[in-house]
């Protein structure tokens, strides 16, 4: 008969088998850049505010489509059919507007601080002392943010464009490009994608550099936030002093960031849109590539030289 | 690019110089780590911090070259770091994750697919125990855990090299260990360790091999035995031969207990305790009148403490000789005759000593 001390167990239980060498395969390096942003991507979920902005992003064309719908049912309300275009466009307009400004609270509240965790915490030790190439890290933080914000603004635009082409039937009307049959609402989806896309792409190239320079997470959201509330407190006084003058108008961080779709949905159906828009889209397009650039510098400077000091957890 | 075939050592350093700003971090640094469990000694600003982040490719040598696992650095660094595991000193993880979720991502970072992180991470967790840990979040975790949880991050590749930056620092005796303990049962499964650390304990305690870095130079590197003994031993196996073949008597017996055919201590000294290496400390068990002994060796200037039958002697020269004519003088027996095992602390601030002049100077003044 065998005897087992008391706790003999448990210590097998907890050290089963010992160390041993892992003898399976590793990715390749594209593997590796694919997985760091699956991981970047979890990491961006795991924010508390997760459910309250996802809901934000998804209540505003909720309540569009709602709108959308009465018109196209209500006789009374119903849109004459030779504006039905410009109403679906205007809806889109407006439902990326309001997008964008939960972007801009999304960026500030979780992506832009991820770097700044990282440097709090120590973790940038971490993932550079093991196979991650430097670059990889900041593509693979800039593609997680943006698929996230991308995620964000274009979901929204693909429901109201659904309930649009539902509501409003396969071709509203439309010049241009748009004219062609079948054609109004396909480019209406690739200029969501590509406004969504650039969108996100700029926000949270600036967002992460703002993180950099900022360095501590608490602060990041009031430098960014400050950053955007502060530009469109300047618009609004420019306004005021040059009479809607554009360039006044485009240094309103988040009006300027309409301008991809502006110019997108100018492409579908060159309506007679005032020139002053074209000139505040074209203004504010010029005002986020530079910020952007800047934003990549910013971070390309910071990691060549990446402070590997002292984590806290 | 391919790694050097077979590397004999897992790292070589030849000629390393290091400078920030003016200040020379390594100077000259020429080594070659062996495989096993590797201390890394050194005084605060010796340059071990320095040595492990260049040996992780996260500084470039300003001259010299560095090769690691055959990898030259920094060309290869990334494919040398996918060989290795390292464990910080600094408080670091990952923010935001729980247990399993940090060893997941470590493996995934070091190439992993997602289904191997998983298996081998929970397998890691087994083995640094902390299993029912491992779904809570990290933040939470005593110090002791978070070391465990580094330990796991570190190994969870499989790397064929792990470099430990003070893994017991901040432990309670039971965390130390244990987590020594590991160590231990990594190195044995054929993982080459280099444990950077103050704790000369830890080093005592399972490093095969010892480097020791003062103020940006190779101090020492070898064998832990040999650290600790110091660099007497060519002294001391002439001493105990010659010593024998002129003394001779019947009741002398060499180091290891054995007397020669014509009553000779054949046995050299340098196979001893020391390694073969320099002792002016030994312990002599005494059959007979230990205390006689001592008052004869006394007579003769040697330092004797006396504790019943046993004698810790200095000899001054490293010439035991002396022991010898006394013992045949008092007509006692030497039951056993070993150099005494320096501390690692008295090794390490003697090595300190050698390598600075000033200190050297100083021991002589007043």
């Amino acid at each position: 008969m065998t005897t087992q001390r008391p706790g003999d167990e448990a210590a097998s239980f907890v050290r089963p088998a010992g160390f041993s060498a892992w003898g399976g395969g590793h990715a390749s390096d594209s593997e590796r850049l694919r997985g760091l942003v699956a991981v970047f991507l979890r990491d961006l979920r795991h924010g508390l505010l997760r459910i309250a902005l996802w809901l934000a992003f998804l209540l505003p064309p909720a309540g569009l489509s709602i709108y959308v719908w009465v018109r196209s049912q209500v006789e009374a309300f119903a849109v004459p059919a030779t504006e039905q275009a410009e109403f679906a466009l205007q809806n889109l307009g407006l439902s990326f507007r309001v997008g964008l400004a939960w972007a801009l609270l999304l960026q500030a509240g979780l992506v832009a601080p991820t770097i700044a965790r990282d440097i709090r915490y120590g973790a940038l030790l971490l993932y550079f002392s093991r196979p991650v190439r430097r670059r990889h890290y900041l593509v693979g933080r800039t593609l997680a943010g943006s698929l996230m914000v991308a995620a964000g603004l274009f979901i929204p635009l693909f429901i109201l464009i659904a309930v649009q082409a539902m509501a409003l039937g396969l071709q509203p009307g439309g010049g241009g490009p748009a004219a062609a049959p079948w054609a109004f609402w396909p480019l209406a989806m690739a200029a969501a994608i590509v406004a969504s896309a650039l969108g996100a792409l700029f926000t949270t190239v600036v967002g992460l550099a703002c993180g950099v320079i900022a360095r501590s997470p608490g602060l990041v959201p009031l430098f960014y936030g400050g950053g955007v509330l502060g530009s469109v407190g300047l618009s609004w006084v420019g306004q005021l002093i040059w009479k809607r003058n554009s360039l006044a108008r485009s240094v309103d961080l988040h009006h300027a960031l309409e301008a991809p779709l502006t110019f997108a949905l100018q492409l579908i159906d060159p309506g007679p849109a005032p020139e002053f828009v074209l000139l505040d889209a074209g203004a504010g397009l010029a005002l986020w590539v530079v910020l952007a650039v800047a934003g990549w510098l910013t971070l390309e400077r910071f990691i060549a030289d990446p402070p590997l000091g002292r984590g806290r957890s | 690019m391919t790694p050097s075939d077979a590397p004999a050592a897992v790292a070589r350093l030849d000629g390393v110089t290091k400078y920030f700003g003016d200040t020379a971090a390594l100077r000259g640094i020429s080594l070659a780590l062996p495989h096993g469990v590797v201390g890394l000694l050194g005084p605060n600003g010796a340059g071990k911090s320095t040595l492990m982040r260049l040996l992780l490719g996260l500084d470039t040598v300003d001259s010299g070259t560095v090769e690691l696992l055959g990898w030259p650095l920094p060309e290869a660094s990334l494919q040398a770091r996918a060989e290795i595991g390292f464990m910080p000193e600094d408080d670091s993880l990952f923010p935001g994750l729980n247990g399993i979720e940090q060893v997941v991502h470590a493996a995934r970072l070091c190439g992993l697919g997602p289904t191997d992180a998983f298996a081998r991470a929970h397998e890691m967790l087994d083995l640094v125990g902390l299993s029912d840990a491992r779904y809570r979040s990290a933040s939470g975790f005593s110090l002791g855990m978070r070391q465990r949880l580094r330990l796991a991050m570190a190994l969870v590749h499989g790397p064929r090299l792990v470099l430990l930056d003070e893994p017991t620092s901040g432990l309670d005796p039971a965390g130390r260990a244990e987590m020594l303990d590991l160590i231990r049962e990594v190195g044995q499964a054929g993982t080459a360790v280099l444990l950077s650390t103050h704790v000369l304990g830890d080093v005592e305690e399972v490093c095969d091999h010892v480097v020791l870095l003062t103020r940006g130079k190779l101090g020492f590197s070898g064998p832990t035995s040999r650290f600790r003994a110091g660099a007497a031993g060519r002294q001391a196996a002439y001493a105990v031969g010659a010593a024998a073949s002129e003394v001779g008597p019947d009741s002398v017996v060499g180091p290891d207990g054995v007397v020669g055919p014509d009553g000779v201590v054949t046995q050299d000294g340098a196979a001893g305790p020391g390694g073969g290496v320099v002792v002016s400390h030994y312990v002599v068990d005494v059959i007979g009148d230990a205390a006689a002994l001592a008052t004869e060796l006394r007579r003769t200037q040697h330092s004797v403490k006396v504790d019943a039958d046993r004698l810790q002697i200095t000899f001054p020269t490293g010439d035991t000789a002396a022991l010898w004519q006394a013992a045949v003088t008092c007509g006692v027996g030497i039951r056993s005759f070993r150099p005494q095992q320096e501390a690692m602390a008295d090794a390490f601030v003697r090595h300190l000593r050698l390598d600075d002049p000033t200190r050297r100077a100083g021991e002589g003044a007043p």
